[in-house]
């Protein structure tokens, strides 16, 4: 008996005039990690969500532990014992951790009154029993993205669910948080739960799943037991295209000091000395969230370091007047700092050119309409152009960013994170795009928590390690992660 | 000299009533993240439905009228705004500009006059009128009206839900988040109802007060206090405190220009004019206020 079967579901949107799923199945056994892998915009997510009762499927069937439901709403899917890890935070930012946990199920004083104390209490214990280290009452705005995903997690096993969908939950980890993730995981495996795990990552499924189903174009393509796979048939299966022939290439020809770190310190990080030149990508692989996110404010200028200099063009990063200069960024925070979710495909794809076109022009809206298609196009971004941004699927959120940033010729490009959010093929792809910007010239700094990413892209490495930098080897394509895990114990 | 300071106190406080009560009701729609605009015309509608069901069936029958009337009107209004996907803000303008007509029309059908309706019998009496002489406490507490008590009791059990029940936690985090409180199996939608229900018999209390105060239904009776309120949420960032501080800040400007209208030898119009005056230059000095400290955070 299956503890979640998912049958012949359809699924597609009128509004924006998509099929999202059509005749997908799903079965889950109990006591089984069943990771559901697929392309961007395969339907994963929409699976997820039928699933988890946030959204009615057109047709099909859901049974649960044998009997037929229909889940009218998420409160019936999670009675069921259905928990989700959503994709996208869905945390209130101004409430705790604590009261985010407990929505919907809050604790009371004399049945009337919010019971703060006993539901941080109850969010504590929680996070003891799991390991987790997020403060029950801290404020989610406050927290960095893993503590978030834990907040999240924690959120999805406070009910006691005993069927759990995580939808690509360690897109924003690191390796040791995801380690213990996966531990998480194992664990409640072995006390009998079922657990369906969206991921692109071809290791991180073979690492821990039994048994794997294919998505492609909204229909399940096949089921096997991850046993049979590796890396490379996997990655053939999610989108056959000879996807895993990535790695490195080209050459990297150094030549003037474009981003420039000078002692600099802010918060848990530094001092920092880095040089980044036109023509080399440097790659920084990060475990630790918060030195990360520190030094990506740095290189951005969206902080000011508060000791030594951070500079630009010669410039420090308070002078540097932007628009002189072509400087691409790509944030870990897509959607808040890299888009506008509420505006247009069109109008965010073409953010970064508007200054181009004189009025008339842009009245007209046929240069830049051909020119937003051309660039979705450059990076296959799927979607449609007048539909507000929050329609598209997370890979297609960063490939609308890297084609936005990475257009033009960058003299400068700080990347954090590229892969994220992304399947094996469009990953090729965008690492190629940054590769071509560094062989035009570009500066580029990478950082990322996915070592594959300074593996592949990097021609010098750093590790950053308690807020300092230090030198690897980027050739050692393995060492890299035994380093960044062993760096931490 | 000696009897102004509870005097002022005692007009601030029955000022303060239905500002307060239509200020906190409008603060939980903000929390949804959807502030209700139609504060005003909704505190019309309350008053209205005071004298019109109290009337025929007494005070305290109007007393419910007065609150469930705009409470229902209010949960149309948003019912309306969800399910034609239209514009709130603009829903909100159109209340404001439908209720003060259709009391019209109703007051004519129902008194036979487009104008003032005055009934003595709904004019509320004051708390302890034996007790007025009492030091301080007699003018300032004793000597309110029942009915602007009546306010400010619901308002305190408003901004009690706001920030203590699990009620006030998840009209934030709708208002937050939506896709927070549709993952813990709540509707954000039904939150947004009940936010904007609230706020309309929050109004409604207010429009009560107005009305039982002078025993009347007079047209214009809100005279701008919905428009206030909404100036006080602003002025008070979205909080609770402020928003209180706020209203009581308002409530003492109105008080000193009642006051000074006694004074012979001060032009009473201007003076009547003064709180609103005083409200526009807030609202500008607080967004020139607020434009800097955005302008300061991101440089």
């Amino acid at each position: 008996m299956d503890a979640l079967a998912l049958v012949g579901i359809h699924k597609s949107f009128p509004d924006t005039g998509t099929v999202a799923l059509s005749g997908a199945d799903l079965r889950v056994a109990r006591g089984e990690i069943h990771a559901l892998v697929g392309e961007n915009g395969a339907g994963k997510s929409t699976l997820a969500r039928i699933a988890c009762g946030m959204l009615a499927p057109d047709r099909g069937g859901i049974e649960v532990r044998g009997s037929a439901v229909a889940f009218r709403s998420r409160r019936d899917a999670e009675r069921a014992g259905i928990g989700l890890v959503p994709q996208y935070s869905m945390l209130a930012e101004g409430l705790t951790v604590a009261q985010n946990i407990s929505l919907g199920h809050e604790p009371r004083r004399l049945g009337l009154f919010y019971d703060s104390r006993r539901a941080e209490y109850e969010a504590a214990m929680l996070a003891q029993r799991y390991g987790f280290s997020v403060p029950a009452d801290a404020v989610v705005a406050a927290l960095g993205p893993s503590q978030r995903r834990e907040a999240e997690i924690l959120r999805a096993m406070a009910r006691g669910a005993d069927i759990l969908v995580l939808d690509e939950p360690t897109s924003i980890l690191d390796e040791s948080e995801t380690r213990t993730l996966f531990d998480l995981l194992r664990r409640l495996r072995a006390a009998g739960a079922a657990i369906v795990y969206i991921s692109h990552r071809a290791r991180e499924i073979l690492d821990l799943a039994d048994r794997v189903t294919v998505l492609r174009d909204g229909v399940a393509l096949t089921t096997l037991a991850a046993g049979q796979l590796d890396e490379c048939g996997l990655a053939e299966l999610i989108a056959p295209t000879g996807a895993c022939a990535s790695g490195r290439d080209g050459a990297s020809a150094p030549g003037q000091p474009v981003l420039q770190f000078l002692g600099a310190e802010a918060g848990p990080l530094g001092p920092v000395d880095l040089v980044v030149r036109s023509g080399e990508i440097v790659g920084v692989a990060a475990f630790a969230g918060n030195a990360m996110d520190t030094l990506e404010d740095l290189s951005a200028g969206v902080r000011l370091p508060d000791r030594g200099t951070v500079a630009a063009f010669g410039l420090s990063m308070d002078r540097l007047r932007r628009r002189g200069h072509r400087i691409a960024y790509i944030p870990t925070d897509r959607e808040g700092r890299g888009m506008s979710l509420r505006s247009s495909l069109r109008d965010n794809v073409l953010a970064g050119r508007l200054s181009g076109y004189s009025p008339v022009e842009y009245a007209a809206r046929k240069t830049p309409h051909a020119d937003a298609l051309a660039l979705a196009k450059s990076m296959d971004v799927q979607g449609h152009m007048a539909a507000p941004a929050e329609a598209l699927s997370g890979g297609n959120r960063q490939r609308l960013v890297l084609a936005r940033e990475l257009d033009k010729r960058p003299e400068l490009v700080v990347v954090a994170n590229p892969s994220q959010g992304l399947d094996p093929a469009a990953r090729s792809k965008a690492l190629g795009a940054i590769r071509k910007a560094r062989d035009q010239g570009a500066a580029v700094l990478v950082l990322s928590q996915d070592p594959d990413d300074i593996r592949d892209l990097a021609d010098r490495a750093f590790v950053l390690y308690r807020g300092k930098l230090k030198p690897i080897d980027s050739e050692e394509a393995g060492g890299l992660s035994a380093l960044l895990t062993g760096a931490r114990t | 000299m000696n009897s102004f300071l509870p005097e002022v106190a005692m007009v601030t406080i029955a000022a303060l009533a239905p500002i307060l009560a239509a200020a906190l009701g409008g603060l939980a729609t903000e929390y949804v993240g959807v502030l209700n605009i139609a504060l005003e015309g909704l505190i019309m509608a309350g008053g209205f439905a005071y004298v019109a069901v109290g009337g025929t069936w007494g005070p305290a029958a109007g007393m419910v009228a007065a609150i469930t009337v705009p409470a229902v009107l209010a949960l149309a209004q948003d019912g309306f705004a969800r399910k034609a996907r239209a514009d709130a803000f603009v829903v909100g303008l159109a209340m404001n500009m439908l209720i003060p007509g259709a009391a019209s029309v109703m007051s004519e059908l129902i008194f036979g006059t487009k104008g003032v309706v005055a009934l003595s019998a709904l004019a509320s009496g004051t708390l302890a009128p034996g007790a007025v002489h009492v030091p301080v406490v007699g003018p300032v507490l004793f000597s309110q009206r029942w009915s602007d008590i009546l306010a400010l009791l619901a308002s305190a059990v408003v901004a009690l839900g706001l920030a203590l029940t699990p009620f006030g936690l998840r009209l934030r985090a709708a208002g937050m988040k939506p896709e927070s409180v549709e993952l813990a199996g709540l509707s954000p939608g039904r939150l947004r109802d009940g936010a904007y229900a609230l706020s309309g018999a929050a109004c409604g209390v207010a429009g009560m007060a107005m009305a039982a105060a002078i025993g009347a239904w007079v047209p214009n009776l809100s005279a701008g206090r919905g428009w206030i309120a909404l100036v006080a949420i602003y002025l008070g960032r979205k909080r609770l405190k402020g928003t209180f501080l706020a209203s009581l800040s308002f409530a003492a400007l109105l008080a000193l220009a009642t006051l000074a209208q006694a004074v012979p030898s001060l032009p009473a119009g201007l003076l009547g004019a003064v709180p609103y005056l005083v409200t526009a230059v807030a609202v500008i000095l607080g967004s020139a206020a607020r434009g800097q400290y955005a302008r300061k955070i991101k440089a």
